[in-house]
């Protein structure tokens, strides 16, 4: 008796106690969420500058016309929209195009880096095992560039027309400035490009922005193929 | 062990359950048959591996209407694992302090037969999902090893809790 009331008379633990594996794993939670948040975004940040010497696979992923020509004329006769496709130039020759690949009527238009043109009359022959073979390497919609010093890619836009195609806009781009991953362009009052997006012509008419992936050539097929998708 | 050692071991158990809970548990690798080649082709998507946590597991079974089974993963495998911790973490102190070791933690061992429905659940998604066709498969990642490390210490723990309030009971303190 003389005991309990001993035991009594001992102050009681906080009840600060039963919260603290809560705290402890909120805390544990905190700093692994802080963690995985910082990964993603060192994952996200661009990284460094392609390297001279080295061959990229590069395409426009999208591209954004004004809804008027340059000039002020419509794209189309009545309210259509243009039909967009670009052409990308190196060396002063066509490396890549998308005239078999046109965004119909639309502002707005997306590419991929990978596609396989098989109509539904040739899935036999890939389906079969003695049929037709679809490579990672042939999937590849992208030109093949190597990067100069002094080197240029040259992109131009068109709004493709049954009788002629409306040049949209176009500029050369310096290829060392070019960074891995996707380069955002903006087409400036005088028609140029730049990074800013506050300096983006608002009523130019014309070729409006782009966005240029630029892919190491020399990454294993199963990177290549997630970076191009 | 005294109760200072019980209090560091449940702090590490506590760190192990936060890791068991948001770090990866397990990546599904899915998986077509003769058409996974095809099927990567056609829509990559498809293909890509899922790394699933615990919360995100139980997260994603809110999101789909599994609600019924989304509380009793929630309770069994977070809830109730922080509950026992933390009546564990205030019978050491009791301990330190001189007192007896209250009664949540009869109640906590009555539940903890309870407590292994976690693992229990563990195992069950994976068995299930590993049964998928298609060569679907599942590989275990590093979070499902820290919570059943969290588990297993937090058993051993028990014992040594259940060792003190026995030693208190044998000196007349125990009601």
């Amino acid at each position: 008796m003389a005991e309990s009331e001993s035991t009594e008379t001992r102050p009681t633990p906080s009840p600060f106690y039963y919260l603290a594996p809560l705290l402890i794993v909120l805390a544990v939670g905190a700093v692994f969420l802080w963690g995985d948040k910082e990964t993603e975004e060192t994952a996200r940040a661009p990284s460094r500058k392609v390297v001279v010497g080295e061959d990229y696979y590069v395409l426009v992923t999208l591209m954004e016309f004004h809804p008027m020509k340059e000039g002020g004329d419509r794209w189309d006769a009545g309210s259509s929209a243009p039909d967009l496709y670009y052409q990308l130039n190196w060396h002063g020759k066509t490396v890549y195009h998308t005239k078999n690949d046109v965004v119909k009527n639309a502002l707005i238009g997306k590419w991929f880096g990978l596609g396989a043109n098989v109509s539904v009359i040739e899935l036999r022959k890939v389906l079969s095992s003695e049929g037709q073979r679809l490579s990672p390497r042939n999937l590849i919609k992208a030109a093949l560039i190597s990067v100069e010093p002094k080197g240029e890619l040259v992109i131009r836009a068109y709004d493709d027309d049954p009788v002629r195609n409306d040049f949209a806009g176009g500029c050369a781009i310096p290829l060392a400035d070019l960074e891995p991953g996707d380069n955002a362009y903006f087409i400036d009052a005088e028609g140029k490009p730049t990074r800013d997006r506050d300096r983006m012509a608002a009523g130019r008419g014309g070729l409006k922005r782009f966005v240029l992936r630029v892919v190491d050539s020399a990454q294993p097929v199963e990177k290549l193929v997630e970076a191009l998708r | 062990m005294n109760p200072r050692q019980l209090q560091v071991c449940l702090g590490v158990a506590a760190g192990l359950l936060g890791l068991g809970l948001f770090a990866p548990c397990m990546t599904l690798h899915p998986g077509f048959g003769e058409f996974t080649p095809l099927v990567r082709l056609i829509n990559p998507e498809l293909t890509v591996p899922t790394t699933y946590s615990i919360l995100e597991g139980i997260r994603s079974m809110f999101d789909e209407g599994s609600v019924f089974i989304g509380v009793m993963v929630l309770l069994f495998s977070v809830v109730f694992p922080i509950w026992k911790l933390g009546v564990y973490f205030m019978a050491s102190a009791r301990l330190a302090a001189g007192l007896e070791i209250g009664r949540s933690v009869r109640w906590v061992n009555q539940l903890g037969k309870w407590s292994m429905l976690d693992v229990f659940v563990l195992a069950v998604l994976v068995v299930a999902v590993k049964g998928l066709p298609g060569g679907s498969r599942v590989a275990i990642e590093w979070g499902a090893a820290a919570f059943c490390a969290s588990v297993l210490l937090s058993i051993y723990i028990s014992l040594h809790i259940s060792g003190g309030r026995n030693s208190v009971a044998s000196e007349g303190t125990e009601d």
